[in-house]
């Protein structure tokens, strides 16, 4: 990692201590990633008791949609992510 | 890390959804711990291929971060809610420990209700908890405790939860539970109106069962509209369990109580009973008034009939009233007494109805009164025309509805004892004098008795003189075995205004001063006695039949009962002897038998 990357790895690491709800921290970790990397959009995909649930953020922070029967691309996503640990 | 356009066939859906939002590269990273997978991370930008080595790593390091703070929070959440249903079921169990503590340590189940009702409303989030148990005779359903500190409206202990029309009553009769919403007791046409003036939203009725009796219900409510779980319909179920036991030791408590109450007041009853009395069981006489006086105690005393029985003081009221007793079906069963002119007024109605703890000052204990001690056999009123005005309507409920409370309680109690009032008054003057009412006095003279004084039956006089000579000497251990003619007949012709009591006072002492086998009566004292009420009666209280009766009991101790002769009785009243004979027969004065 480059020098000024442990620093915001770190400050993303206590930004994410500030929440203690787990509901709270997935609603905030898109806009934490937003502020890590220069992106348009951030989206957190979570499965909790067989469900999927997401949270997307545009690049001014807005949410962009909650509702989990309008698309089925966090399937997708959820499909791709393979049991090692390695990025796509 | 994703060409959108490249990736659109593998991906379409998140290739369209993130065009859409303006990129053309996504970098996906997995959310991951050591064993669990939680989900993924996704970055999209504008441009193909925007993503560097650098990026797709970093990312990957936060996604760890990200991953263990997601792991952790749900960790904790999870265990948060593992400790507040542990502590949700250890609070029950405290509150089972402290009913089981309440359920032995009282047996008041006032006390128990109200030693765990608040930790129970606190524990299942309830507003009032109410104990709903049968009257004594499981006609009616009662509020017995009441727990219900915001309750609006009527929420008092003494509302009676119809047994037919209410919610309680569908669950005492079916022992089945039932929980639900106040609408829904609107829509089942059940009584509604005293739980929704009370603001109560949500009931939970439940059976106190103990084997296969239902011994009442338990009421709790809520006046929001939380309704009540299966869980906690188990938990309750399991209170209710307890509180069933504690009701039936209290049931049992209370009628241990009441029968140790009832043997302490029959055994005071009747050791007084044996100290003050000589219980003499039997009726001494052979006179016609005193015969035809038995014949209606022999017709009376089978039907259980309310006797009404007067006569002049002393004149054996009471032994009549036992005779009635002893005749009848009830005679294996009490026979208690009261004399209404010996109780102070303000205590008579106690010693009549009983009391409970506290319903006046000295009032320490709960007190069974006569009717209760009386029950399934007889109450033996003496002196009844002495009973108050303001208690007379309580002894007629007695008697027309078998009612009656005692003084400081509600519970209405029953009794079965057929009633003996005796007066020496004249009751029908009473009521025109409006002294006595006369809805009491026509309930009390179904079957009126009267008892004739003993100048009326001087025959019976001789029989009764031996009687309690023996009576006496037998206890004194004296051997009395004579009375002479002259004390007979000085004895018979004595008005006795004392009656039988006044006899028997006067033996007794003659028995004490008796030195040998004769009985000495101290005549002097009877004669100058005797003297002093003729010169009474002589001022105008005699009727002409009374002086008449003297004056020939006179003339025939002076002839020596000789009625025939020149110096005979008949001769000295200036009649012929039949007539004399005629005149003795009518006025009852027979020859006292020689000893």
């Amino acid at each position: 990692l480059a020098a000024g990357h442990v620093e915001e790895v770190l400050r993303f690491a206590r930004k994410l201590g500030m929440h203690s709800d787990p509901d709270q921290l997935l609603r905030a970790l898109p806009a934490e990633l937003y502020a890590l990397l220069d992106c348009t959009a951030t989206a957190v995909v979570h499965l909790r008791q067989g469900e999927l649930s997401f949270h997307v953020v545009d690049g001014e922070g807005c949410v962009l949609s909650q509702d989990p029967s309008a698309s089925d691309w966090p399937k997708e996503i959820w499909s791709a992510i393979p049991e090692e640990e390695n990025p796509l | 890390v994703i060409s959108l356009p490249d990736g659109e066939a593998a991906f379409p859906a998140a290739a369209g959804f993130f065009r859409d939002c303006g990129c053309d590269s996504l970098c996906v990273v997995g959310l991951r711990t050591s064993v669990n997978r939680l989900g993924a991370l996704c970055v999209g930008r504008p441009g193909s291929h925007a993503f560097s080595e650098q990026e797709s790593a970093l990312l990957s390091l936060v996604s760890h971060y990200a991953a263990l703070a997601i792991e952790e929070r749900f960790n904790f959440a999870q265990s948060e809610l593992v400790r507040a249903q542990l502590e949700e079921e250890r609070t029950k169990l405290r509150l089972i420990l402290d009913l089981n503590n309440s359920v032995v340590s009282n047996l008041e189940l006032k006390e128990v209700l109200q030693a765990i009702s608040p930790g129970m409303r606190k524990a299942m989030r309830l507003d009032g908890v109410a104990l709903i148990l049968p009257d004594g005779e499981g006609r009616e359903l009662q509020l017995y405790a009441l727990d219900f500190p915001e309750g609006s409206g009527p929420t008092r202990e003494d509302l009676p939860p119809s047994l037919n029309g209410s919610i309680c009553g569908r669950v005492f009769r079916t022992a089945k539970p039932w929980s639900g919403h106040i609408g829904q007791l609107q829509k089942a046409g059940l009584d509604y109106k005293i739980a929704s003036t009370a603001g109560v939203e949500t009931l939970c009725m439940l059976p106190l069962l103990r084997g296969d009796r239902v011994l009442g219900v338990l009421s709790l409510v809520r006046t929001d509209k939380n309704a009540f779980t299966e869980s906690d319909l188990e938990f309750l179920s399991q209170v209710a369990g307890q509180i069933a036991i504690a009701i039936d030791n209290a049931l049992a408590y209370r009628q241990i109580t009441e029968l140790k109450d009832k043997l302490a007041q029959e055994k005071l009853y009747f050791e007084d009973e044996l100290s003050s009395e000589m219980n003499f069981q039997e009726i001494i006489g052979n006179s016609a008034v005193l015969r035809s006086v038995l014949r209606q105690v022999e017709a009376v005393a089978p039907t259980g009939s309310t006797v009404l029985i007067h006569g002049d003081t002393g004149t054996g009221k009471e032994l009549i009233a036992r005779a009635v007793h002893n005749l009848s079906q009830r005679q294996a069963n009490p026979f208690v007494k009261l004399n209404c002119a010996a109780i102070p007024t303000g205590l008579l109605e106690s010693e009549l109805f009983g009391h409970e703890r506290g319903a006046f000052t000295g009032a320490v204990a709960q007190r069974i009164g006569r009717f209760e001690l009386a029950s399934q056999g007889t109450i033996f009123l003496d002196e009844v025309g002495e009973i108050p005005l303001e208690l007379q309507p309580k002894l007629l409920r007695v008697l027309q509805e078998r009612e009656f409370e005692r003084l400081g309680g509600s519970r209405t109690l029953r009794t079965n004892a057929r009633l003996i009032a005796a007066t020496n008054r004249d009751l029908r003057t009473m009521v025109e004098e409006q002294t006595f009412r006369s809805d009491l006095f026509y309930r009390l003279s179904v079957f009126p008795i009267h008892v004739p004084p003993l100048r009326e039956r001087t025959e019976d006089i001789p029989f009764l003189v031996r009687h309690f000579a023996q009576y006496f000497a037998f206890n004194m251990g004296k051997r009395i075995e004579t009375i002479s003619s002259e004390t007979m007949n000085a004895l018979v012709r004595y008005p006795w205004p004392g009656n039988i009591r006044e006899l028997q006072n006067v033996i007794e002492r003659a028995v004490i001063l008796s030195q040998g086998p004769i009985l000495k009566v101290p005549l002097t004292d009877l004669k100058a006695r005797g003297a002093e009420l003729n010169h009474i009666n002589g001022n105008g209280s005699s009727t002409l039949e009374e002086v008449e009766r003297r004056h020939i009991l006179s003339i025939l101790e002076q002839t020596n009962w000789v009625f025939a002769g020149p110096n005979g009785a008949a001769a000295r009243l200036g009649i012929k002897r039949p007539t004399l004979q005629f005149r003795m027969q009518k006025l009852g004065i027979s020859r006292p038998q020689r000893t």
